[in-house]
């Protein structure tokens, strides 16, 4: 596209009335547009596109970082089927994301709508809750743990004084250590709860005039138009939220390590332990892969099944 | 246009040949930031040799015993050989097996280090390739050595090569809070490992009269908690997980879990501790109580079984202490610990780091210096008479008790499984999740044993 430019393109380079015409100006613009994206381009490259194809070819090998990698073929995916660790880890995570993706909705929603409602303070208490979220997740692992400390944790000892009973063990027992890893993510709502509250304020207020007027009641207009209306950013965040909890790891690793018996051993949790305590590389590399055919086939399903019951407001031009 | 392309294809690649080139340095400097400034350009070690001026990284765990010793040994080192330059890396233990793969796999690794100081351990670094054999130096330097306890030298020896040059060697042992026993009125143990009056059931004869408030989490005192995993219990009363030849190869091969009945009973008399006689904190409690401090040191538990470690992590206790035995049970063993000095197989001045090994090991010197600022149990038999001395007066026991405490447990001692078995932190959580279900008492010993050493089965070790 070497072209010549003219005196005319060059005074209104900026408003370019052809599609295929460009100026000095103008790519002297893209020039600066390459140049300023650079740094994220090539961090792109480095830091993510590089070691993803480079896990691709290593989960076809042998390779415990100081010998070179021996190309094994299948091998790493054939034993990963055959490892009962890989389903019980699985397990596990869907567990977890089957109870934390609604848990997390349904409180980040709430705590939405009640950070919309026009009351005194509104930006400070939507400050106050959103402050955790920026807490680092190892922190956050150390205050839960003291929290739910069954001896002489807060949890266990308010338990103790309202209703007279003993709480669990919460991270020590197999049974509650899923469900209190769940509970932590009340400390994790910020952010799903911050895009629950951009779509809130964006909701058209003569849909629920119009319904105070035939009387609905406030549950009814929250059930027939606040959540049909803002069902796409139900299904985004139900997403995130998938993605998120097939990804957990930080909580296991620094709380209970997997235990006990396994109750809390997170497919990526095994996966860093085949990659940092049994430097099998390979291995851990086609768990990677798998795990990222998993959260596809996962995410596909979702939108798949939800395609009746999401509403897009797509014709609301007007 | 073509051009425009080919400009922008050249930028790109060059910004992309930048940052890898910035990466790659910045993985040489990081986190080395504590040790001096200067030392610029070390990182070429190509040019670095033949300007005479040489870098060698150390790489140590994060302890804050240490850190007055390591900057002393480079300060001394670094005097005493103008011509090296130590780098000091401090990595926090549990990170260091995840550092040292990242190292590793792009060729910077650290010269000197402690394998046994990551959680993997020795065997699994000999194993990977990753140390260097250090006969050839040892043989030339012979002299230098020659004081180092020989058993212990050979913990380190596989195949006619040793790997590594022991820096500490430490016992296992029961430590007693003096003030629980004098409170409740009980005979301290005996010191005589020889003893063979000291049983288990006295043991537990003692903790029944010390266990007191159990459930008041201000006031409870256990009388007993065993500290040590499970494979070490067993071996504690002449049984053992693995094979012998799994300490002498590195490789786990099949497990003897279900081979010998003793295992059942000595982990079932430990699970009864919890249980039936009440006298020991289960996980759930000991997880509990070790949130406000070590249990031993809270005062929360009256004997603990645990490394020798405990001869100056209880250093801080407000209370008097005493150190006994492990209780007597035929076919007795019980853990050492000898943590070695290693060199790097890749490491790029071999030479030179062997000089600082040496250093830091040198009895008169580092090694003498490192016993000192740490009270880790010596390796050099010339520093034993010290080390005595050194613990007499800050346990207030006799410097004959502790000679006799100590030399029994070398007698009825053998080197830690984690240090000799290939890929042990697989292992050893692969059998701590099964026990935690057992000593909190959700599943019987029988089943836990059949079912760990199912899984252990199961691990692809190779």
């Amino acid at each position: 596209m070497s072209n010549v430019s003219t005196a005319s393109e060059l005074t209104s380079a900026t408003a370019p009335k052809r599609k295929h015409r460009r100026g000095p100006e103008e790519r002297r613009e893209e020039r600066a547009f390459w140049v300023f994206i650079s740094p994220w381009i090539v961090g792109f490259l480095v830091f993510t596109v590089g070691p993803i194809v480079a896990s691709f070819f290593l989960s076809f090998a042998d390779y415990n970082v100081v010998s070179s990698p021996k190309f094994i073929g299948l091998d790493n995916y054939i034993n990963l089927f055959k490892d009962k660790l890989f389903y019980k880890s699985l397990r596990v995570t869907t567990y977890y994301a089957v109870l934390s993706v609604p848990f997390t909705i349904i409180c980040a929603l709430a705590l939405a709508v009640l950070l919309n409602q026009k009351i005194k303070g509104q930006a400070l208490f939507r400050t106050l809750y959103y402050t955790p979220s920026i807490i680092s997740g190892v922190a956050v692992s150390f205050l839960w743990s003291w929290l739910l400390n069954p001896d002489f944790g807060v949890v266990n000892s308010l338990i103790y004084d309202w209703f007279g009973v003993k709480g669990p063990g919460w991270f020590t027992s197999p049974k509650w250590v899923i469900p209190s890893m769940v509970l932590m993510q009340l400390t994790g709502l910020g952010g799903t709860m911050v895009i629950f509250l951009a779509s809130l304020q964006t909701l058209p207020s003569d849909l629920y005039e119009a319904a105070s007027i035939d009387g609905a009641s406030r549950l009814r207009k929250f059930f027939s138009i606040t959540v049909p209306l803002i069902s796409p950013v139900i299904l985004f965040n139900a997403i995130i939220g998938l993605i998120g909890s097939f990804q957990v790891f930080t909580q296991a690793y620094v709380i209970t390590r997997g235990g006990p018996d396994w109750n809390s051993y997170f497919y990526v949790l095994y996966l860093f332990d085949t990659a940092f305590a049994q430097f099998r590389m390979g291995y851990a590399s086609a768990q990677a892969w798998i795990l990222f055919i998993i959260i596809f086939a996962l995410t596909m399903l979702m939108l798949w099944a939800s395609r009746r019951l999401v509403h897009y407001e797509y014709d609301a031009k007007r | 246009m073509n051009k425009f392309k080919k400009s922008l294809t050249l930028a790109l690649v060059m910004l992309f040949s930048l940052s890898m080139l910035l990466y790659g340095c910045s993985g040489g400097n990081s986190a080395g930031g504590d040790s001096a400034a200067g030392g610029n350009g070390g990182d070429s070690s190509g040019g670095g040799d033949s300007k005479g001026k040489v870098e060698i990284t150390w790489l140590v765990r994060t302890d804050p015993n240490m850190i007055e010793w390591e900057k002393d040994m480079i300060k001394g080192f670094e005097e005493s050989h103008p011509n090296i330059k130590v780098k000091l890396e401090t990595i926090p233990q549990s990170e260091i097996d995840q550092r040292l793969t990242t190292m590793i796999a792009s060729g910077k690794v650290p010269d000197v280090w402690s394998s046994n100081w990551a959680n993997s351990g020795f065997a699994t670094y000999m194993k990977m390739g990753a140390l260097l054999d250090l006969t050839p130096y040892i043989e030339r330097d012979a002299a230098q050595l020659e004081t180092i306890n020989k058993d212990i030298m050979k913990i380190y020896e596989i195949d006619g090569k040793t790997y590594g040059i022991p820096m500490l060697s430490i016992g296992s042992f029961l430590f007693y809070n003096k003030e629980l026993f004098d409170k409740a009125n009980v005979e301290y143990p005996p010191i005589d490992w020889d003893d063979t009056s000291w049983t288990y059931d006295k043991m537990l004869e003692k903790a029944k009269q010390l266990t007191k408030d159990i459930g008041d989490p201000n006031k409870q005192v256990f009388g007993i908690h065993n500290g040590d995993s499970p494979n070490k219990q067993v071996w504690a009363w002449g049984g053992d997980f693995f094979r012998p030849e799994a300490y002498t190869t590195a490789v786990m091969g099949e497990p003897t879990i279900l081979n010998n009945p003793i295992h059942k009973d000595a982990l079932q008399f430990n699970v009864d501790l919890i249980h039936k006689h009440k006298v020991a904190p289960s996980p759930t409690t000991l997880d509990a109580v070790s949130a406000i401090g070590d249990p031993f040191l809270t005062g929360r538990v009256a004997m603990v079984i645990t490394g020798g470690w405990g001869f100056w992590a209880y250093q801080p206790a407000k209370f008097k202490w005493g150190v006994a035995p492990i209780p007597y049970h035929e076919g007795r063993k019980i853990s050492l610990y000898v943590d070695p000095w290693n060199i790097s197989a890749k490491s790029k001045h071999p030479d030179e780091s062997w000089e600082f090994v040496k250093y830091l090991v040198d009895p008169k010197n580092g090694g003498k210096k490192f016993m000192e600022s740490t009270s880790a149990t010596p390796a050099d038999t010339s520093l034993a008479d010290q080390w005595y001395q050194q613990i007499a007066e800050k346990t207030g026991m006799s410097v004959e008790d502790v000679k006799k405490l100590n030399e029994g447990a070398i007698k009825y001692g053998r080197e830690s499984d984690n240090h000799l078995i290939d890929k042990f932190s697989v292992i050893s959580s692969t059998i701590d999740q099964t026990m935690k279900g057992v000593w909190n008492g959700e599943k019987s010993v029988e089943d836990g044993l059949k079912e760990i050493d199912k899984n252990l089965r199961a691990l692809n070790l190779q």
